[in-house]
């Protein structure tokens, strides 16, 4: 087999002291990256870059890419420890993560959402290597009717989210989607709602949003309800705060298919990873026998979402690396980096270059390794987290979330936007309305808006009908949104 | 006609919006007295977002319409916006009739608010005193809102935080961080 | 202990005497404000442009990335900042075209800067997919005198120099098309490979190192020597776009230090004649420039007024 000996090639040239200690670096600085909120895994890429300019071309995208990968894990240490997703795709590890850890069951969330961050990762990879050609083939066959038709199914997890609050997902969900059109219209330019503040031209960026709505509304609560002055839960000293091995098999389907999931949608440039970790958490409460245990701390619910998460990795480069075109911001800055380095992102590498891109497949091989023991090493470490008593944890939060809003942009207005939506998130949450669809309509908001319209423009709206990729979605998700709901009210007896 | 939804549209209508908001909400308080009381929360938050679809909604009036991209920016705020307001007037049916989840025992909002206050009081100061100054201050005071009293703490706390984001924002990421007007 | 604490002193004595007072520019690092992303073509055009610099001179400089509003927000982040040369914009073409379809006032967001870089001029050129049938001008002039103004054309956001360009194609060639804008670059040419348009217009680096694309028409004077095989318009017989192309540069706030522009417009000769920098430029099909203040201030000047003329005829601006 050819493609194992250039693979075993590509392992050969990291089996030196030099390369490993790049992967270990990378890795480690990745999942330090990752938990500090505000620092995507583009912009941890990014900050590195000048690093790698004195490196020859495949070392300096073996870090590279050890960073990224390990920043989409840390993203989900912060969502899981403190309800703060450091990443827009580590929203959905937060949903049974941050209850997990609320429970006194920190070590199940971080044990979990380790192991499924690796088990994703090498699924990404393995789907990269084998079938990135097919998959590529499938990318070109999605025009701006099939990405809406895909932001509507990512839309349609609503149904799910909310836990059974239909009406207020909806309001949540329709809110979100109107916040996003502040801001400069993606097709004409036009200056929409934002009463000529240049700031506002592009909206509201997403990580002050996130923040506020997730880490700054729990703060708020558990000021409200006086938990700063509740001692912390202390773990239990006769058992191991982490999953056994049986805990973690228990869990390989729900892996595997997130894992599946997460490649073959990341592959889509856009915001293919996090609508991949909605659908992926979506199935998976469809499936599981204990739905309602969702959004109340399921193992499933946090595999499913880092497991896609992370094999959304392996999923972005395929277009990286058979077309040329980056598959999120930080295959972009990949992209970057290669050309830096005089070397052309496409198809031409695997023929010019294909010591690189063999290199590059190992060293993401060797790269999980390296996560899951650093991650391991770390997660005795994070852990301590939850022993830190409320009225100390608290004010290291809101300084961590002004700093990572005011990052994004090097923009104060970024930290105030964080605070309003801190103080919306706890209002609306006071009052049992899910927050998560606001975060889900601003994410999918754009491409559902671009991609309708550019449709429209294309050819109109029977196009979305016409093309049975795209009127396959769009039946997917009416009938995901649906069917659960009329099975709600043949048991309640109507009502919404 | 068209000039009223332009000034609306403006960055001095502003204040006019701001006004109405906190007059509608201050009506609605007024009207929520005796029976409707329990549900008072949820009632002003549904009455807000139905205020925002009503303005999102006027609003797109006033966007320019570029026929040579040939779609218009005004179709899917309207959308969202006729949506929101659907689901919301259904959600206010609802909760007027008593259906919906009362509101929540009201805790300690004081000191969430106090808590808001001290974050955007730094804010505000980091454009005067610098980042690590007003950041620091911010910490502090948090610190001294939730109840911590031992000095060794407030201090390392606050100094610790002060040194790590000096290094680490600084020195390492080089995030131009305000520098206040006596450090610029 | 006493002594420690006095040498702590003179230290801190030392480090409040302002360095400016014996130091010249560049005292202290100086950033560069990108409008676009991280991997994104200026940022890596910024990130390499320091790199060669690292050879003519020890000065530190950042590279920002202030995101949003196609420049608009990098452009009054620097305007912000006082003008005393540390803070650069880095600019091409495009932004010039954003301050005028966004209606944005051309005093302040053009020439409240001064134009101190021009570093390099990236024809512009027509692309289309290898295996559609439109993969010659011919072809793709006739298919849209058929179509009658229904061919689409991708690319970038709507009102942007590719636009632009498409625009003046349109009219110099008696044609007519739709204009479909994509989030990026690359995206447009993935929906051009996916048989979504006709047409993608861009520049030659486009198509390094991708696959199933062709150069149909460049606008340059002579062929590219790079991509011998690509025809010009004139060849085609489209007179008057031999000299399209996206600059990419460097602007300081107006009323910055002469003495910081001086040292820029050395620096850029010195870059300029880099053979590092001359082939990772020239092996995509760019032409080197080494414009100072005044041919760059006047390069933007033509851009404003050639580019006001055709967003006005084609209803973009009034």
């Amino acid at each position: 087999m050819d493609l194992f000996s250039h693979l075993l090639d590509g392992l050969g040239a990291l089996m030196g002291i030099t390369p490993l200690l790049v992967i270990m670096a990378g890795v480690a600085i990745g999942i330090l990256a990752g938990a500090m909120p505000g620092i995507s895994p583009s912009m941890a890429v990014a900050l590195l870059l000048p690093f790698s300019f004195g490196m020859t071309p495949s070392m300096g995208l073996v870090l590279l890419c050890a960073i990224y990968l390990a920043s989409n894990y840390g993203g989900s240490i912060t969502a899981v420890m403190v309800n703060t997703p450091g990443t827009p795709s580590a929203v959905v590890t937060a949903f049974d993560g941050y209850p997990l850890t609320r429970k006194g069951d920190a070590g199940t969330a971080l044990g979990v959402s380790l192991v499924a961050s690796v088990a994703g990762g090498f699924i990404g990879i393995i789907i990269l290597v084998l079938f990135s050609a097919p998959l590529a083939r499938m990318a070109l066959k999605f025009w701006p009717a099939e990405y809406f038709a895909l932001a509507i199914l990512g839309l349609s997890t609503i149904a799910s989210l909310g836990g059974g609050r239909w009406l207020e997902s909806f309001m949540a969900v329709l809110l979100g989607l109107l916040l996003n059109t502040i801001g400069l219209d993606p097709l004409s330019g036009v200056s929409r709602f934002t009463f000529d503040v240049v700031r506002l031209y592009d909206g509201f960026s997403f990580i002050p949003v996130l923040i506020g709505l997730f880490a700054l509304s729990e703060v708020f609560s558990g000021i409200e309800s006086g938990e700063v002055g509740i001692p912390p839960v202390q773990p239990d000293k006769e058992r191991s705060p982490w999953p056994t091995v049986r805990e973690y098999l228990k869990l390989k389907y729900s892996m595997i298919r997130a894992g599946i999931l997460g490649t073959v949608i990341g592959v889509f440039p856009g915001a293919g990873g996090t609508i991949a970790s909605f659908i992926a958490y979506d199935v998976e409460k469809r499936l599981s026998k204990d739905p309602d245990s969702f959004g109340k701390g399921a193992p499933a619910g946090v595999a499913a979402a880092e497991a896609s998460n992370s094999s959304s990795v392996g999923g972005a480069l395929v277009p990286l690396l058979t077309l040329g075109i980056p598959g999120s911001s930080s295959a972009a800055v990949l992209i970057g980096a290669l050309m830096i380095h005089d070397l052309q992102p496409g198809p031409e590498l695997f023929t010019r270059h294909p010591e690189v891109v063999y290199t590059l497949f190992s060293s993401l091989f060797v790269a999980n390794i390296f996560l899951l023991l650093l991650g391991l090493l770390g997660a005795r470490l994070w852990i301590k987290a939850a022993l830190i008593p409320k009225r100390l944890l608290y004010p290291m939060i809101f300084a961590f979330s002004f700093i990572g809003s005011y990052a994004v942009r090097s923009s104060l207005f970024d930290v105030g936007v964080c605070l309003v939506f801190g103080l919306l998130g706890w209002l609306l949450s006071r009052s049992k309305i899910p927050v998560s669809p606001i975060v889900l309509g601003m994410i999918l908001g754009t491409m559902i808006e671009k991609n309708l319209r550019t449709t429209i423009m294309m050819g109109g709206v029977s196009l979305f009908f016409q093309r049975p990729l795209s009127l396959t979605l769009l039946v997917l998700a009416f009938a995901s949104v649906v069917i659960p709901f009329i099975r709600e009210k043949k048991r309640t007896g109507g009502g919404l | 006609m068209d000039s009223l939804l332009v000034f609306l549209g403006g960055v001095d209508s502003f204040p006019v919006w701001i006004l109405s908001f906190l007059a509608v909400i201050a009506l609605t308080a007024f009207l929520t007295r005796g029976k409707h009381a329990p549900f008072r929360g949820r009632i002003i938050i549904c009455v807000s977002l139905l205020f925002l679809a009503f303005a999102f909604f006027l609003l797109s009036f006033g966007l320019e319409e570029i026929e040579a991209v040939g779609s218009s920016a005004r179709t899917a705020p309207r959308l969202w916006a006729a949506g929101l307001a659907f689901f919301t007037l259904d959600q206010l049916r609802r909760t007027l009739l008593g259906k919906a989840p009362e509101d929540p025992k009201t805790g300690d909002v004081q000191r969430v608010l106090l808590a808001a206050a001290i974050v955007a009081f730094s804010l505000w100061g980091m454009e005067i005193v610098g980042y690590l100054i007003s950041s620091g201050g911010m910490i502090l005071l948090l610190l001294l809102l939730f109840g911590e009293r031992r000095l060794f703490i407030l201090l390392s706390l606050t100094g610790g935080w002060m040194l790590f984001s000096w290094f680490v924002f600084i020195r390492l990421l080089h995030l131009s961080l305000p520098a206040g007007i006596y450090f610029g | 202990m006493k002594r420690i604490i006095a040498v702590l002193c003179l230290v801190f004595l030392v480090a409040l005497i302002p360095a400016a007072a014996f130091a010249a520019y560049p005292e202290k690092p100086i950033r560069m404000v990108n409008y676009v992303g991280p991997g994104g073509l200026m940022d890596v055009t910024s990130r390499k442009f320091v790199s060669i610099a690292a050879k003519y001179t020890d000065a530190t400089f950042v590279v920002e990335n202030k995101e949003g509003a196609g420049g608009l927000v990098g452009m009054q982040a620097v305007l912000e900042q006082p003008a005393d040369g540390y803070t650069i914009f880095a600019a091409t073409t495009s932004n010039i075209a954003k301050v005028l379809t966004s209606k944005k006032n051309v005093d302040e967001f053009i020439w409240g800067f001064e134009w101190i870089a021009m570093l390099m001029q990236d024809p512009e050129c027509l692309i289309a997919a290898k295996d559609s049938p439109l993969n010659t001008w011919e072809a793709v002039h006739k298919d849209a005198m058929e179509k009658n103004g229904g061919q689409l054309w991708t690319g970038p956001a709507a009102g942007g120099n590719d636009h632009l360009m498409a625009m003046k194609v349109w009219d110099k060639s008696g044609m007519s098309a739709k204009w479909i804008p994509y989030s990026t670059g690359p995206e447009a040419m993935m929906a051009l490979l996916s048989g979504q348009g006709a047409v993608y217009v861009g520049n030659p680096a486009d198509i390094g190192g991708r696959e199933g694309f062709s150069i149909i028409a460049v606008a340059r004077k002579e062929r590219l020597a790079k991509f011998p095989d690509a025809p010009t318009f004139v060849e085609l017989g489209v007179e008057g776009l031999e000299e399209e192309a996206m600059w990419r540069g460097f602007a300081m706030k107006k009323g910055s230090p002469e003495e910081a522009m001086l040292w820029w417009e050395e620096l850029l000769k010195k870059v300029a004649a880099d053979s590092e920098w001359k082939e990772f430029l020239e092996k995509d099909g760019i032409d080197v420039v080494d414009y100072g203040r005044e041919k760059f201030n006047a390069q933007v000047r033509k851009d404003i007024d050639n580019f006001t003329v055709y967003l006005k005829k084609y209803g973009l601006i009034k």
